[in-house]
C-alpha cells in the first residue's frame, strides 16, 4: 500500500471560496486522483453511523448501441440487489445522461461490503440463460409504453428536433433488439475503465482506505474495442397519435448546469398554474447529455382549442421575460434552494447529488458553486439568461 | 392563545443531533443551556421537530378530526408567515402531534420563532382554517367506502378498549368534520397545547444562541412526565374476526399483545425479524404490502402485523404469520442467524434515522416516552438471543382481522 501511496495525487478541497453555511456540505474535503486509476471524492461529515457511496462511469452509446447503458445497469442492479438484502443495504444503477451511476448505502460497519457491491455492479456482466432476454423485453415494453404516451412522444420529438446528434437513453426498437451478451460484454470493456471512474463517498473512512478497497475495480486500461457503428435503422414505430391535441416548446440551453434554468422553470410553472386558460400545462427542466432544454407543453382535449393552447404555450415563453418581478424571483430562489438542499438531506441523498453534478460538469466541487450561483439569480440576471436561449423549437401532434 | 402559556417553565430536552445528513441513532438529551456543538456549519438544512401530546384521542365525540384540523391549520398559518427558505409539516397521531420545520442554516432562528408563536400563541387564521377544512373535506369524500380505510378503522378498535377514543378516526369523518368550527379548534389548543409539555429534537443545528435563550429553554422539567404506556397485556384472549365485503383485495391483520415492561428496542427488533421472514425472495406476486408495527396501544404495547394480499391468498398468509411468529418463540434465534438479523436490523435503523424528519420524529417520541432518546446503536448491540427470546415469550394470543370478499360462497354476503 505504501508503494500505491507514492502514486496518489491528492488534492484537498475545497476548491470553492468559503462556502456559506449551508452550501458546506456539498464542498469535498479530499478528492484523491489515483494515476491510471479512478477518481475518490470525500465529503466531509459525520454521517452518523451511515456509509453512502456512489461511482460513476461516463457512457456515451452510438445509435446502433443505445439502450445498452439501461441494459447493463438493470443487470448490475440483480447482481446487487441479493447479496445487499442480506446486511440490509440499499442499491441502485442507473442510467443517467452522462453515464452509469452504481450507489450504495448501508452501515458504516459494513463499509468493506459496500465497497464489494461497487465491485459486483462494476464487474463484468455474466447474466444467467434468459436474463438478458427478460431485461430486453422489460426496455421494449418501457418503449412501447413511451410510444402510447402522448407527453413521452413529444418529448422524444423534442429531443430529435434539438438534439438529433443524442441517442435516446433507452434505445431505439432496432438497437435494443440488437443487444446481446457479446455486445453488451463489448460495450462493458469499452466503457468500464479504472481511470475513467469517478467515486463521490460520504463516510468517516478516509479517501486512502476507500481506495484500497476499490484497488481492484475497473478494468486498468483501455481495451482497443471499437463502438458499434452499424447504422440504427432510423424506424419510429408508432401508432397512430393520441387523442386530443398536443403542444410543447423548448428553449435550448448550451450550458451544463446554470441554475437559472431552475429557477425559470419554477416561476413557469407558478404562471402556468394560475394562468386561469383552463389548458392543461406542464413545465420541465429536461437535462441531456450536453445540454438543457426549458420545455412548457401542453394539451388540448377538443380540435379547435389547439390554436388557444399554442398562443398560451408560445406566450408562456416569450413574454416570461417581461413579467418578471423582482420579489417573485426571489422567493423562487429561497424554493429551489430549499428544494435542492432538501434532496440532499440523507448521505445517500448528498452522494447523489454531488455525484449528478460532477457528473454534468466534471467539477467535484461543482454542488456547491452550483448554490452559490443559485442565491445570485436576480430578475435582471434571469432577463439576460432567458435573452441568451436559443429560438423556441415547436413540435405538435394532433388526430 | 393567551400569553400566559409562554410563562409556563419547562425543560425542553433538545436532542441536539449535528452534522450533516446525521444519522441520528444517539441524540443527546440535554437542557438548551448545554448544546452541544459539531459540524453544524456543514448541515444543508437544519430540521427541528416538536412535539405536542395531544391527538385525535382527545377529539370530543361527534367532533372527530378536530386536532387533525387544528394541527393543520396551524401548520398553513405558519407556512403562510415563512419565507421561501422554511416550510412546516404536520403528522396528527392518535396520541400527539408533530410539527416539522424544515429551514436553511440562515433561516432557521426566524422560522424557528414563528412556528412557536403560532402555536401556542398567535389567533388562528379562519382562511387558513377554510382552506385546510376544504381540503379535509375532498379528501374525506374521496376516501369514503375505501376498504383500506375501513380495515384500519377496524383493525384498531380491535386493539383498544370498546368505545376508546384511541381508536376514533384521526382525520374525522363527513359528519364530524361538517360540524367543527375554528372555535373547537381553539378550545382544543387552549385546553390540550401546552409550552410546556411539547418536546423538541433538532438536527443539523449548531450551539445557537438564539434558540439556547428562548423562553421555552429556561424552564423545570415537564409536569406530567414521561408518558409511558402501561406494561399490557392489552388482552389476554385472542379473537377472530372476518367481514366479508366485495371487494378486489383481502385485508388482514394479525395483533400480538405484550406483557410486562420489554425493552423498546427489542421489541422493534423483533417486529423487524417478523417482517423480513414475511417478505420471501422472490416477492410473493400475492401480496401486495405488508407492514409490522409496534403499536403503544391505550392499555399495552401491540405488534401489528397489517397486510393487503389477493382475495385468494388471505387465508394462506393468516397461516404463514401464525407460523413465523410460532416458530420463533419455539426455536429462538441464536449463533449467526442472530447475528445476521441484527446486523440487518441495525443497517435499516440507521438508513431510515438518517432522515432528519424520520430521526425527529423518533427522538420527540422517545422524549414524550422514556424522558430521554434513545442511544439506538447500543441499544442494538446490547440485544442478545436471550432479550430476543424474552421478548418472543411476552407475545400473547393474537386478535385477527381480515376483510374481504367470500370466495368460497361465491362472493355474496
Amino acid at each position: 500500500m505504501r508503494a500505491l501511496l507514492g502514486l496518489i495525487l491528492l488534492v484537498t478541497a475545497p476548491l470553492a471560496a468559503r462556502p456559506q453555511a449551508s452550501e458546506a456540505a456539498f464542498t469535498p474535503d479530499t478528492v484523491l486522483q489515483m494515476p491510471g486509476g479512478l477518481r475518490i471524492v470525500v465529503l466531509r461529515s459525520d454521517p452518523g453511523g451511515v456509509a453512502a457511496l456512489r461511482l460513476s462511469i461516463p457512457f456515451v452509446e452510438t445509435a446502433a448501441e443505445a439502450g445498452a447503458g439501461r441494459m447493463l445497469a438493470a443487470l448490475a442492479e440483480r447482481r446487487m440487489a441479493g447479496v445487499a438484502r442480506q446486511v440490509g443495504a440499499r442499491v441502485s444503477a442507473s442510467r443517467t445522461p452522462w453515464g452509469l451511476a452504481y450507489s450504495v448505502e448501508g452501515a458504516e460497519a459494513d463499509l468493506d461490503y459496500l465497497a464489494y457491491l461497487l465491485r459486483l455492479a462494476t464487474a463484468q456482466p455474466r447474466p444467467e440463460n434468459g436474463i438478458v432476454e427478460l431485461i430486453r423485453a422489460e426496455l421494449i415494453l418501457d418503449l412501447e409504453r413511451q410510444d402510447e404516451s402522448p407527453g413521452d412522444r413529444l418529448l422524444a420529438d423534442l429531443r430529435r428536433a434539438t438534439a438529433p446528434d443524442l441517442s435516446p437513453l433507452g434505445g431505439s426498437h432496432s438497437s435494443v433488439r440488437l443487444l446481446d451478451q457479446a455486445r453488451l460484454r463489448a460495450v462493458w470493456q469499452r466503457t468500464h475503465l479504472a481511470p475513467s471512474m469517478s467515486l463521490v463517498a460520504m463516510t468517516s473512512a478516509s479517501a486512502v482506505t476507500l481506495l484500497a478497497m476499490l484497488e481492484q475495480i475497473g478494468l486498468p486500461k483501455v481495451e482497443v474495442t471499437e463502438p458499434m457503428n452499424a447504422p440504427d435503422s432510423g424506424v419510429v414505430n408508432r401508432g397512430p397519435p393520441p387523442p386530443g391535441s398536443w403542444y410543447a416548446e423548448a428553449r435550448v440551453d448550451h450550458a451544463v448546469a446554470d441554475p437559472h434554468a431552475a429557477v425559470a422553470a419554477h416561476l413557469l410553472a407558478q404562471n402556468a398554474a394560475g394562468s386561469g386558460t383552463g389548458l392543461d400545462l406542464s413545465v420541465r427542466v429536461w437535462q441531456l447529455r450536453d445540454r438543457s432544454l426549458l420545455v412548457v407543453a401542453g394539451t388540448a382535449l377538443s380540435r379547435p382549442a389547439i390554436t388557444s393552447l399554442k398562443e398560451t404555450v408560445r406566450s408562456a415563453l416569450a413574454d416570461f421575460s417581461d413579467s418578471l418581478d423582482a420579489h417573485q424571483v426571489a422567493i423562487a430562489v429561497g424554493r429551489v434552494g430549499r428544494e435542492y438542499r432538501a434532496r440532499a438531506r440523507t448521505p445517500g441523498g448528498l452522494v447523489e447529488q454531488v455525484g449528478h453534478m460532477a457528473d454534468r460538469t466534471g467539477g467535484s466541487s461543482d454542488a456547491s458553486l452550483y448554490l452559490a450561483g443559485l442565491g445570485r439569480v436576480t430578475a435582471e440576471s434571469l432577463a439576460a439568461y432567458l435573452d441568451g436561449l436559443g429560438a423556441p423549437v415547436a413540435v405538435e401532434s394532433a388526430r | 392563545m393567551s400569553s400566559h402559556h409562554l410563562s409556563v417553565e419547562r425543560v425542553v430536552l433538545l436532542a441536539s443531533l449535528i452534522g450533516v445528513c446525521v444519522s441520528p441513532l444517539s441524540g443527546q438529551t440535554i437542557t438548551y443551556d448545554a448544546v452541544s456543538v459539531d459540524d453544524g456549519d456543514r448541515a444543508p438544512l437544519v430540521v427541528i421537530g416538536t412535539r405536542v401530546p395531544t391527538g385525535s384521542r382527545h377529539d370530543m365525540a361527534g367532533l372527530e378530526g378536530t386536532a387533525w384540523m387544528l394541527g393543520k391549520t396551524l401548520a398553513a398559518q405558519t407556512n403562510a408567515a415563512l419565507g421561501p427558505e422554511a416550510e412546516v409539516t404536520v403528522y396528527v397521531g392518535r396520541s400527539s402531534t408533530l410539527f416539522v420545520l424544515s429551514a436553511l442554516p440562515s433561516a432557521w432562528p426566524i422560522a424557528w420563532e414563528t412556528l412557536e408563536r403560532t402555536l401556542f400563541e398567535a389567533t388562528l387564521d379562519s382562511t387558513s382554517f377554510e382552506q385546510e377544512w376544504s381540503t379535509l373535506e375532498r379528501q374525506l369524500l374521496f376516501q369514503r367506502g375505501s376498504p383500506g380505510l375501513d380495515s384500519e378503522l377496524r383493525s384498531v378498535q380491535l386493539i383498544a378498549p370498546d368505545s376508546s377514543p384511541w381508536a376514533r378516526p384521526t382525520s374525522g369523518t363527513p359528519e364530524s368534520l361538517a360540524a367543527l368550527t375554528v372555535r373547537d379548534l381553539e378550545f382544543l389548543r387552549l385546553t390540550e397545547y401546552s409550552i410546556g409539555t411539547s418536546v423538541v429534537a433538532a438536527v443539523g443545528l449548531d450551539d445557537d444562541p438564539v434558540l439556547r435563550d428562548h423562553p421555552s429553554g429556561r424552564t423545570t422539567p415537564p409536569p406530567d412526565g414521561p408518558t409511558s404506556p402501561p406494561d399490557g397485556p392489552a388482552w389476554t384472549v385472542g379473537s377472530r374476526l372476518s367481514v366479508t365485503e366485495e371487494i378486489t383485495s383481502s385485508w388482514v391483520s394479525v395483533a400480538y399483545p405484550l406483557r410486562g415492561p420489554l425493552p423498546r428496542t427489542a421489541l422493534e427488533f423483533v417486529a423487524h425479524v417478523i417482517r423480513w421472514r414475511l417478505d420471501p425472495r422472490p416477492p410473493d406476486p400475492d401480496r401486495y404490502s405488508i407492514e409490522v408495527r409496534l403499536v403503544d396501544a391505550p392499555l399495552g404495547r401491540v405488534i401489528v402485523i397489517d397486510a393487503a394480499v389477493a382475495p385468494g391468498a388471505s387465508e394462506r398468509f393468516e397461516q404463514e404469520v401464525l407460523r413465523i411468529v410460532s416458530s420463533l418463540t419455539e426455536e429462538p434465534l441464536e449463533g449467526d442467524f442472530f447475528r445476521w438479523e441484527r446486523r440487518r436490523f441495525l443497517a435499516a435503523q440507521l438508513l431510515t434515522g438518517a432522515d432528519p424528519e424520520v430521526a425527529v420524529a423518533r427522538i420527540t417520541s422517545d422524549l414524550m416516552r422514556d424522558g430521554e432518546p434513545r442511544d439506538l446503536a447500543a441499544d442494538i448491540w446490547d440485544i442478545t438471543p436471550d432479550v430476543v427470546a424474552h421478548a418472543l415469550g411476552a407475545l400473547g394470543e393474537p386478535q385477527i382481522f381480515r376483510l374481504g370478499p367470500d370466495l368460497a360462497s361465491g362472493g355474496s354476503r
